[in-house]
């Protein structure tokens, strides 16, 4: 078969020392890095793809990708322990991860977490190897109106993001998606609220939002408290770190529901990890027995999303390779590589250059084999950071994300921007306002509304045309069930309450 | 990214040859760049960094600073000595159309002093094959038949891509309807999925669905055709010698700075240039090696900057 | 006067005033365009006015019911701005080395049970693990010492 000697020929490239070696460099840097605050993959490659100058381009790309999907692994860790996602794709990790280590079940999250992504990656492994041109045809049906209604499903979906008031959790979204109009408006080239910051016309820059509103938000609330207690107690044995049963029992459903959304929005370049992790698990609350669980340490909760965007990452170089045309910023940065090698890349990469692209998938599954027996033995070292006390971990959190946020674009607007997110995110933890919701708005918000304007300027003014074409009108569909599903609920739920009230 | 043993080897070494007649360069020279790691810019800065640093006998170093458009980097640069240790590496971008797109820019454009002019990325105009046209003669015929219905994507309004659909209705008064996307990246993507019917790209993005079929190539906004794309007819052979749109890339000093620096950094940048190696590189990536010194590339920003005013006036678009 | 859920008052309050500062400046400076042809400024109108409504039903009823005052941590609160203030302020000036230091005196005066042991022994380790794994590992462009920039 065809694929069997791609195979052959990948492993032949993927398993020799030197490319091994740069696997191994490239996972394990993207592994360490991405713990880092604010420094996710973007930040990480343009850092380091330098390096990379002086080797061979397939080294160059495998180890540039290394360092990509080891930053997804990476980046739950600091979520789970501090609260302080890594990078914004891994912020919704922290809403039941960060409460599991509250209960002492730290390890388990981090081993857990290290499985969920594993599987992600393993399925969105196989995809690529065996579907990518499919693939990649199918995510060029994906224009502006089926854009438009994924990004409605996905608002829609939004109020089951946080527990606690809807009104609080849609004024929370509608918050996040007016921070996502900052910035230059593509339609008219205005800079909208600008208000005098040069910085401000690129918009407000994800990773300032996001480490303003956990990091400093949380180190906050969290000095006093903290300084009282005692360092908070974990299990910390590999067999009370090991996931229980129980545990194991939850992981397939959530894991596979995770894959598959996060597989299908990692292959769309319009949309990636972070979009692919909420929507995963908004889409596990949905299908829970029991919701009310979520938010207090569920371990679906991290199952979710962290096979989401691991699938995510992985099936994002389907378009990236298949239509040698970037989807992210990421991905751009990583092609440059080749570039700066004098490849151009383009579809005709995969037929001209077979061992590279079949080199880099074989490596992917190396990469990802490395990080999950890499992880088991760090599980254990990393829960052992929440030994340190908080008085002394918070000044470096501090520091750290002030450094991390700056590296992103070299910007001190970023850390003064973080610092009124963390300033908003206090407050917003004082009057029980939830956090996520509004990273889900700036995320979807602006392409929300770059979709509709283009989907209304391409049917000429007509609102219609979201119903025009199948995938837009099968999306809007299910928005509109979920929506009534939701309203249902809500009655139901009120008759109940009011039965129970006359009966007793 | 600290320098190698070679290139402090070479330093050196450089130091034990007879004193040279200035001094400069005896400490590293730092390249601040108004383009995103990995972007066209600086693949461009980063392709002549190691030759240049060869030339001058001191390390360079690449220091990316994107955000703003640019603003922070020449602010930066601004700041500094006017002593050569600093350049700007930059583009159209922050040197053309921001000061002609924004009613106040952030930092004072005729405080920089060019030093060289290192490539020119022409843009491509391709077609979806599902259009049916194969030719700009077709497409202006097919534009004059049917008004407005042919969809044109760009990188966004006032980008250099955007402002290429504007040079084509101008110069051959068609009516195209233009849809802004974030990014050329997705502005490709757009035309190869057929949500419009014609796209300005850069020549890397296409290349290969042009010689594939999955688009059609219609004219190199250029006056030389392409190394990489041979067959596409340049803008004079398809009948428009005007219906040149090309981004450009160069270094730039502060006003001020020794012309005796100005001119060394200069021809270590053409010296770094006329190494076979970068130049069949940039060749492979759609680029035009230009290597013009301080005098030339005055000449042609004069040219670039009118050229770009007649077309921003002529379409109406306001500064914002 | 009768207790309320001050907390909800204010809250839903700052963000309707939010809402509506924001739907009047992109009423004021943008254009609206029509619904069909939306200029810049529909968007951040429309969702101006969503937010006041929100704000508006988080509000109401709070005034009806009663509720507790959040603590808020002003010493955390005022050492946090103050430590990220000055990093901001002096890092590209005097350095990453001297800016750290500063940072880490400044960030441990927000914990009330800080000791002056902490705060000696941060001021040493974080400087240098910052450097190390930033400046030297990630290439960060920032200096670690300079004067007079």
């Amino acid at each position: 078969m065809d694929i069997l000697a791609n195979v052959a020929l990948g492993l032949g490239t993927a398993l020799t020392p030197a490319n091994l070696f740069y696997s191994f460099a490239g996972v394990t840097l993207g592994m360490l890095v991405g713990v880092l605050p604010g420094i996710g993959a973007m930040a990480a490659i343009s850092m380091l793809f330098p390096l990379t100058f002086y080797i061979d381009p397939t080294s160059a790309i495998i180890m540039l990708a290394g360092i990509y999907y080891g930053t997804s692994y990476g980046g739950s860790t600091a979520s789970i322990l501090l609260n302080l996602p890594g990078e914004p794709s891994a912020a919704v990790t922290a809403l039941d991860g960060y409460p599991m280590a509250q209960n002492g079940r730290a390890g388990t999250a981090l081993m857990i977490t290290a499985l969920a992504s594993f599987f992600g990656g393993s399925i969105g492994i196989v995809l690529m190897m065996l579907f990518s041109p499919a693939i990649a045809a199918a995510a060029l049906q994906f224009g502006a109106w089926e854009y438009c209604a994924l990004m409605i499903l996905g608002l829609v979906a939004s109020s089951a993001i946080s527990d606690g008031s809807l009104a609080k959790s849609l004024a929370m979204v509608v918050l996040g998606i007016l921070f996502g109009t900052v910035g230059i408006d593509i339609y008219s080239g205005v800079y909208r609220f600008q208000m005098g910051v040069p910085e401000l016309r690129d918009g407000i820059s994800l990773v300032a939002f996001a480490m303003g509103l956990f990091g400093f938000a949380e180190v906050i609330s969290s000095v006093r408290g903290a300084a009282h207690g005692a360092p908070r107690i974990q299990s910390v044995t590999m067999r009370e770190m090991l996931p229980t049963r129980d545990d194991m029992r939850r992981f397939l459903g959530p894991a596979l529901r995770g894959t598959a959304l996060g597989s299908a929005l990692g292959a769309l370049p319009g949309t990636g990890p972070t979009i692919a992790s909420f929507m995963a698990y908004m889409a596990e609350k949905r299908v829970a027995k029991e919701p009310e669980r979520f938010g207090k340490g569920a371990i679906e909760g991290v199952i979710a999303p962290e096979s989401a965007n691991n699938s995510a990452g992985q099936t994002a170089f389907i378009p990236t390779f298949a239509l040698g045309i970037p989807g992210t910023a990421t991905m751009a940065i990583m092609l440059s590589a080749l570039m700066m090698q004098g490849i151009n890349p383009g579809p005709s990469m995969m037929t001209d250059r077979p061992e590279m692209f079949w080199g880099l998938v074989m490596s992917f599954w190396i990469g990802n084999l490395l990080l999950l027996v890499l992880n088991i033995p760090l599980v254990g070292i990393w829960v052992r950071l929440l030994s340190v006390p908080y008085g002394v971990l918070y000044p470096a959190i501090l520091l750290f994300v002030c450094i991390g946020v700056y590296s992103v674009k070299n910007s001190i607007f970023d850390i003064w921007l973080a610092l009124g997110f963390g300033l908003l995110g206090y407050g917003m933890r004082l009057a029980r306002l939830p956090v996520a919701p509004m990273v889900l708005g700036i995320v979807l918000g602006p392409l929300l509304e770059e979709n509709f304007r283009r989907g209304m300027l391409l049917s000429r003014g007509d609102i219609m045309g979201i119903f025009d074409r199948p995938i837009s009108a099968s999306v809007m569909a299910v928005s509109g069930l979920l929506l009534l599903w939701g309203l249902w609920r809500g009655l139901r739920d009120r008759r109940r309450a009011v039965a129970r009230a006359e009966g007793s | 990214m600290k320098q190698t043993l070679f290139s402090l080897g070479l330093t050196a070494l450089t130091a034990l040859l007879p004193a040279a007649a200035s001094a400069f360069p005896d400490k590293p020279v730092t390249i601040i760049s108004t383009s995103a790691a990995g972007s066209p810019g600086d693949v461009v800065a980063r392709l002549v960094r190691e030759a240049m640093s060869e030339e001058l006998g001191q390390p360079v170093v690449i220091e990316n600073r994107d955000a703003a458009g640019g603003a922070l980097a020449i602010d930066e640069l601004l700041g500094t000595e006017p002593d050569g240790y600093h350049v700007l590496s930059t583009g159209a971008g922050p040197i053309v159309f921001a000061p002609l797109l924004q009613k106040a820019v952030d930092y004072d454009v005729s405080a920089l002093k060019p030093v060289v002019m290192l490539a020119a990325l022409p843009t491509v105009l391709v077609a979806n094959p599902s259009l049916g046209v194969s030719s700009v003669d077709e497409l202006i015929a097919l534009a004059k038949k049917e008004p407005g219905s042919i969809a044109v994507s760009s990188g966004g309004n006032g980008t250099p891509t955007h402002l290429a659909s504007e040079l084509m209705k101008q110069l051959t008064d068609i009516d195209i309807l233009h849809i802004p996307y974030r990014g050329t990246s997705a502005a490709a993507t757009a035309v190869l999925s057929n949500e419009v019917g014609i796209s300005f790209s850069g020549p890397g993005h296409v290349v290969d669905q042009i010689n594939s079929g999955d688009l059609v190539g219609l004219v190199v906004n250029d006056t030389k055709r392409l190394a990489i794309l041979p067959d596409l007819p340049t803008a004079a052979e398809v009948g428009l010698p005007d219906f040149i749109v090309q981004g450009w890339f160069g270094f730039f000093v502060e006003e001020g700075t020794p012309d005796e620096v100005i001119d060394m950094l200069s021809s270590a940048a053409l010296k770094a240039l006329e190494d076979p190696e970068a130049v069949s590189k940039l060749d492979a990536l759609g680029f035009t090696v230009v290597g013009s010194g301080p005098a030339e590339y005055q000449a042609y920003l004069d040219k670039n900057i009118a050229l770009w005013d007649g077309v921003i006036k002529a379409a109406g678009i306001e500064p914002k | 006067m009768r207790n309320m859920d001050y907390t909800d008052v204010v809250a839903g309050a700052l963000l309707a005033l939010i809402g509506i500062a924001a739907s009047g400046y992109s009423f004021a400076h943008y254009d609206l365009g029509t619904l069909l042809t939306m200029g810049p400024g529909m968007f951040p109108f429309a969702l101006g006015l969503i937010l006041a409504g929100f704000g508006l039903i988080i509000a109401l009823p709070a005034v009806l019911r009663s509720g507790s005052l959040p603590n808020v941590e002003w010493r955390a609160l005022l050492f946090t701005f103050a430590a990220v203030s000055v990093f901001a302020l002096t890092v590209e000036r005097i350095g990453l080395i001297p800016s750290a230091i500063l940072m880490s005196v400044l960030s441990v005066l927000a914990d009330r049970r800080g000791t002056l042991k902490r705060m000696a022994g941060l001021a040493v380790v974080l400087p240098i693990l910052a450097s190390a794994i930033f400046i030297y590992g990630l290439g960060v462009p920032l200096d670690l010492v300079a004067w007079g920039r």
